[in-house]
């Protein structure tokens, strides 16, 4: 399979701190990747490189063949930050979505939105959102336009069981239709149960990969505890 | 709904900015302060036009000020600027579209403010002939002059935007002070006077040009040339520098 996402060999410094070391990974279209770790071991700074708003200090990341950031400002992505609503609360979600599709779209037909079940938050006030409404419709925004290439972090945080297993199901819509995807999360049990790989980072190093599915919680556990342990 | 509706009638990457500019959360007391020195400039030039025509070419930069560095700041909140970037299009073009957007209120108060005095003229009993002629001359000249430094210095961060404005605007006069004082190498003062807005010469290039006066008229149009292609340039490099900032260091 073509990767689409290809990071090889990634080095990340802030003077003398190295945040970000020899991470090799590639992403497939159609395919969702789960990356998760203890805080503090780089997923952030991983996103930032992925999305091209940050340059990597050695090693090489390509998207579709190119710069990541040429990507972005070409294809553009899908992308939910773990961040608040402040500056959009006199907009509403359907202000935003017509940021993201060139033609008047009925948002009320789309499929992701019918997954998410948004369509009856279009026209309320991001302001009058709760916390986990605002990150539905984050991640609402990310997939509306089917971006080719995705990435989540922290989509499930403050959602409810059905949000995040209607979260999953909207993600595989994206990833059947070709979007290569990869979601950055805590929650490991409902991480596992969405991606078909898994990455564990700690200390800025991939220190496991493997398919979650399948495997018990107790079982993930105990692999998480150990990559965050370095062992 | 009316936002939306909106902004369907513009092109998909015109849609960000505009969208930011109608959420910033400014307008109110902004419309509200230029309303209340328009009010007070129509009241002014009644009888004292010098006034009023102070209010007309100060007060747009200070809405500048305010439109520019609030808009910008706006923009570059995370949770802003992760919606504006996730669909295509060059992060530079679209800060420079959203200035671009921004300069429309720095326009309309500048109408705003010029009805109003005129208005305060037609109703007093001061009229002076050729006033509107004599602003014309000047008028557009000093607004670009004045438009080009609020932008740049808005666009190199949202702290003390005002103060940076102001100083690099008084350059011209506080270096006309320093000349009666003090001795300034002649290549210093061209330096400063092509570094900093030319103010004497969006006011004085077409009484230089009536007078004949070759030399002052090269100078004051090559000033008024350079002027705005360096602010050009510095937003240029400004917008490329805030493109690549790091997403969260970027507020």
């Amino acid at each position: 399979m073509t990767a689409l996402v290809e990071a090889l060999a990634v080095e990340k410094r802030y003077r003398d701190r190295v945040v970000l070391r020899a991470i090799t990974l590639s992403l497939a279209a159609g395919e969702v990747l789960g990356v998760a770790g203890p805080n503090g071991s780089g997923k952030s700074t991983l996103g930032r490189i992925l999305l091209g708003f940050s340059c990597p200090s050695a090693g090489r990341v390509t998207i579709g063949g190119i710069e990541p950031s040429a990507f972005r400002e070409t294809f553009g992505v899908g992308f939910v930050h773990e961040d608040g609503a402040r500056g959009w609360e006199r907009a509403t979600l359907r202000d935003l979505l017509a940021l993201r599709l060139s033609e008047p779209a009925r948002y009320e037909d789309d499929e992701v939105c019918q997954v998410l079940r948004i369509t009856a938050l279009l026209d309320q006030p991001v302001a009058s959102l709760s916390k986990g409404q605002w990150r539905i419709c984050q991640t609402a925004y990310a997939l509306v336009a089917r971006p080719r290439f995705v990435l989540l972090d922290e989509p499930d945080a403050g959602l409810d069981p059905a949000a995040q297993e209607r979260l999953r199901t909207a993600i595989a819509i994206v990833a059947a239709a070709g979007a290569g995807v990869i979601v950055f999360s805590h929650h490991l049990d409902e991480l596992a149960l969405g991606v078909q790989r898994l990455i564990l980072l700690s200390r800025g190093m991939v220190q496991a990969e493997f398919d979650p599915r399948g495997l018990a919680a107790a079982a993930l556990r105990r692999r998480y505890l150990a990559a965050a342990e370095g062992c | 709904m009316i936002i939306s509706r909106a902004l369907r009638h513009l092109s998909t990457e015109w849609r960000g900015p505009a969208l930011v500019l109608v959420t910033w959360r400014e307008w109110r007391p902004l419309i509200g302060a230029v309303l209340a020195v328009a009010v007070v400039a129509a009241i002014v030039a009644r009888t004292q036009l010098s006034v009023g025509m102070a209010v007309v070419m100060y007060a747009p930069p200070v809405v500048a000020i305010a439109t520019f560095g609030g808009v910008v700041a706006h923009a570059r909140r995370p949770s802003v600027w992760t919606v504006l970037f996730q669909r295509p299009g060059a992060p530079p073009a679209v800060l420079a579209r959203l200035m671009v957007l921004s300069a429309a209120p720095f326009a309309v108060a500048i109408v705003v403010l010029f009805a109003a005095v005129a208005l305060g003229v037609y109703a007093g009993d001061v009229v002076t002939p050729g006033i509107w002629r004599q602003f014309a001359s000047f008028g557009v000249a000093w607004t670009l002059v004045s438009f080009a430094a609020v932008a740049v210095v808005s666009a190199s961060g949202a702290r003390g935007v005002a103060g940076i404005t102001v100083l690099w605007m008084l350059i011209p006069a506080l270096v006309r002070i320093a000349a009666r004082s003090l001795t300034i190498p002649e290549a210093l003062r061209w330096m400063l006077e092509f570094l900093s807005p030319p103010f004497d010469a969006s006011v004085g290039w077409l009484a230089a040009l009536s007078a004949a006066d070759s030399e002052l008229t090269m100078r004051f149009l090559a000033q008024l040339v350079t002027f705005p292609t360096l602010c050009v340039c510095l937003l240029i490099w400004r917008f490329r520098r805030m493109a690549r900032a790091e997403l969260g260091t970027s507020n």
